[in-house]
């Protein structure tokens, strides 16, 4: 049993580390702590279900469009945000203002009834060796370990990815090197939204959705992001893998009731250990 | 308009609005009017944390601990409702307490700290210990029987209560500590005024009254669940009003209610449902686009002209022993094995390319950077730690970039200081020494860097310090200002103050009693002024 927990944390930590990626990137590029975040992951996931069980259409596509809806969230912010005169904690606020009003949006489009694609094919389950695992929770997994690889490559290889990882570490030396900040926040913001919300398009893959959601995807993206410390495929993964089995296990050794206690607390001893350091220095 | 016409009018204004619902509308006014309160008390305590500098995302902690508690306590008829109410609030105080470690935080990852905190306990409290998991059903009592009279009344003295106790905490020594410290932290603690210590009291306080909120709500509406009481939205709640009336006003929580509230209740909650609430995110929206100010400008606690609250004592004078100290910063040992030490009366000037360790050693001294290896003496005493102690036996420190208090003028910012070693008499004096004179009643956060850099030295001079350390005072200043500046060091050296004078490039000055070359974090060169001279127009060998 301990094993399949181990094994299960680990799909579902793939997951969450997709779901962290887009808040890591806006929060190094974008120096925006998006708490908005799990909304957007919420709002991935029911263009989905529209898509999918609405339409029929086949859920590659679904989540291309879902991708696509998140990319043009993010794309909202980026003006707004650069309005607010203390970006850090006016940032919180305000961002915590579009989760309510997304929250409400999606309550009245969707009302609180719990979203699931229905079973079939791709919930039966494969053996893989001593585990089990539903088809659907491999592909998910294996979709959002290949997304970081991509996304990681991007940041390395790529032009654009070069810019957003030189203005997360210094803005004035990026700046002197010709590349614009702003522009560069608004493709870090425009990645989040898309990388948030094709996560919630997994996420609706293997669970349920609620609108009431959000905010404990905002908290286990905050722990991954926090954990990982960087937009890296590593860095995420390690994270998510970790809360993940640290969640499956909790859960069947000591109850259901653990998993968001698990992420609270990781973020909470994050803060306490390493947040002490965010105080200015001088 | 005065602060206490601002006071009745308001509440003037939202107990007529009170008595008028009640009398036209009976039972439904009698609820709208006992939320109304509770939203202000809410709000009122988030305020309360606002004004030292921190910010709250998840006072459902507290409002649930309070709501729990009161609920388990009165089930089954145990404890009187009233006695219940003072342990709903003891609770509150210590559910704040494993929140202590995050007072250091700045304020955006306090707020994060505190978000996790509320979802901690509410997995803790609901899931982990199945406390309330099923819910409460609260007896009825004719005192506290949904919204009873009593009951209303109960929270109007609590709503008007915490806007008094916020007004009188920001005129005491406390509200002007929270005050410097929510201007500048760094400062503040340069004065000897420690964060946690100061931040503990608005805390806990704002707690324990927003744990008695829930234990109020818990007899409003008769049941508690666990669920419901330690819900994101009643931290979004009093976040919002708090915002929206002025956070760091004691009347912004309950302009905030008497603004947002009835709109929600009258006309959106029939209107949708089940989507009311978006009034508080599209609120909360417009508000950081237009005034994020809110719409009271803050209360600024001003600092008294003479002594009304004499805390401070003079420094005694002692040397700075510094032993082989080594540190890191990031991974890179950024000093390694530095000695040196400076008498009372003495100056040691640091010289030093940039990276060369120069203000890492100022850090270190001052508290900011911790000792791998090696060690500090005060006198012969091991300096304490942290940068609040050290301040609080005679260490001052100037910024290399200027960091006043914003809000309060160029006077008062010297004052703070000169209140901290009883030296309030010589704050005229040091202004006009420091041509500051014709500044004094402009806020400091408008002055220029040269300006600033004189405010910093005005501001260490009149807390009158045993050992004081200059971050290139003279960088950025004319050379008049720049002779007058050497002029008062060298006078403060006399009154037998240890200096450390930091300053970039190789000129040791004229002042020097002694002089520490740093090179890669290591001493190069250490000895007296004229050895300096010799060594540099020494052939190189």
């Amino acid at each position: 049993m301990l094993l399949q927990a181990v094994a299960s944390g680990v799909a579902l930590g793939l997951i969450y580390a997709g779901i962290g990626a887009g808040l890591s990137l806006v929060l190094s590029t974008g120096r925006l702590t998006n708490l908005a975040h799990g909304e957007f992951v919420l709002v991935g996931g029911y263009i989905l279900f529209v898509l999918c069980h609405g339409l029929g259409w086949p859920w590659p596509a679904a989540l291309a469009v879902a991708a696509l809806g998140g990319a043009l969230l993010g794309s909202v912010l980026p003006p707004l945000v650069r309005r607010l005169p203390r970006r850090e904690v006016d940032g919180l606020a305000f961002t915590l203002g579009v989760a309510f009003i997304l929250q409400n949006l999606l309550l009245l489009g969707a009302t609180a009834t719990y979203r699931v694609i229905p079973g079939g094919y791709w919930l039966e389950t494969v053996a893989l060796g001593p585990v089990h695992f539903s088809r659907v929770t491999l592909v998910a997994a294996l979709g959002a370990g290949t997304a970081l690889i991509g996304l990681d490559a991007w940041l390395r290889v790529s032009w654009t990815g070069s810019g957003l990882r030189a203005v997360s570490q210094s803005r004035p030396a990026a700046a002197s090197l010709g590349i614009s900040p702003d522009r560069m926040e608004r493709v870090a913001f425009l990645a989040g939204g898309a990388t948030a919300a094709a996560a919630g398009g997994l996420v609706l893959l293997t669970r349920f959705l609620t609108p009431g959601e959000g905010s404990a995807w905002t908290l286990v993206a905050l722990a991954v992001a926090f954990l990982g410390g960087r937009p890296s495929a590593v860095a995420l993964m390690t994270a998510g893998v970790a809360l993940g089995v640290a969640e499956s296990l909790a859960t069947v050794l000591a109850g259901g009731a653990w998993r968001e206690v698990v992420a609270s607390g990781a973020v909470l001893l994050w803060l306490f250990v390493r947040g002490r350091t965010l105080l200015a220095d001088a | 308009m005065r602060e206490e016409t601002r006071f009745v009018l308001l509440w003037g204004v939202a107990l007529s609005a009170g008595v008028v619902a009640v009398a036209t509308t009976s039972r439904f006014g009698l609820n709208l009017v006992a939320f109304g309160l509770l939203h202000t008390v809410l709000a009122t305590s988030w305020c309360w944390l606002r004004a030292a500098g921190l910010f709250s995302l998840g006072h459902a902690a507290f409002f649930g601990v309070g709501a729990l508690t009161q609920a388990w306590l009165v089930t089954g008829g145990r404890t009187s409702p009233w006695v219940a109410l003072g342990a709903s609030a003891a609770a509150g105080a210590l559910a704040a307490l494993p929140l202590l470690p995050a007072l250091r935080l700045r304020p955006a990852s306090f707020g994060l700290a505190t978000l996790s905190y509320a979802v901690l306990l509410k997995g803790l409290a609901g899931g982990v210990l199945a406390f309330g998991m099923e819910g409460f059903l609260l007896p009825a009592t004719p005192e506290f029987n949904g919204a009873a009279p009593p009951l209303v009344a109960t929270l109007a003295v609590l709503a008007i209560a915490s806007t008094l106790g916020y007004e009188l905490f920001l005129r005491r020594p406390a509200g002007r500590a929270a005050a410097a410290i929510r201007q500048s932290p760094e400062t503040t603690s340069s004065l000897g005024i420690d964060l946690v210590g100061e931040r503990w009291l608005p805390m806990t306080l704002s707690a324990a009254v927003t744990a008695v909120a829930g234990a109020l709500y818990a007899h409003l509406t008769g049941s508690v669940e666990t669920a419901v009481v330690f819900s994101p939205s009643l931290s979004i709640l009093p976040l919002v009003l708090g915002m929206l009336g002025g956070a760091l006003h004691p009347l912004g929580g309950l302009l905030g209610t008497l603004v947002l509230y009835p709109f929600d209740e009258l006309l959106l909650r029939p209107a949708l449902p089940q989507a009311h609430s978006m009034a508080y995110g599209l609120a909360l929206v417009a508000l950081l686009m237009f005034r994020p100010q809110g719409l009271l400008r803050a209360r600024i606690p001003r600092i008294p002209p003479s002594a009304a609250f004499p805390r401070g004592v003079p420094h005694a004078p002692f040397a700075l022993d510094v032993q082989s100290l080594t540190v890191r910063r990031n991974g890179v040992a950024v000093l390694k094995g530095v000695t040196f030490s400076v008498e009372p009366g003495e100056i040691l000037r640091v010289l030093g390319s940039n990276g060369a360790g120069k203000t890492s050693l100022l850090l270190a001294i001052a508290g900011r950077l911790p000792a791998e290896r090696g060690a500090i003496f005060f006198g012969r005493t091991p300096a304490p730690r942290g940068a609040a102690a050290r301040a609080r036996i005679g260490l001052a420190r100037t910024f290399q970039a200027p960091r006043p208090f914003p809000d309060w003028t160029v006077r008062e910012n010297v004052a703070v200081a000169a209140e901290r070693a009883g030296n309030l008499d010589a704050v005229d004096g040091l202004l006009s020494d420091l041509q500051l004179t014709a500044l004094k009643d402009r806020p400091a956060g408008h002055l220029s860097v040269g300006e600033g850099k004189r405010l910093e030295l005005a501001r260490v001079l009149a807390f009158r310090p045993s050992v004081l350390l200059l971050d290139e005072p003279l960088a950025g200043l004319s050379p008049e200002a720049a002779e007058r500046v050497s002029g008062l060091i060298e006078g403060i050296r006399r009154t037998g103050v240890a200096v450390v004078w930091v300053e970039h490039g190789p000129d040791p000055g004229k002042l020097a009693s002694q002089l520490l070359v740093l090179e890669g974090g290591r001493i190069r060169f250490r000895g007296s002024t004229r050895e300096w001279e010799a060594a540099r127009q020494a052939p190189a060998s």
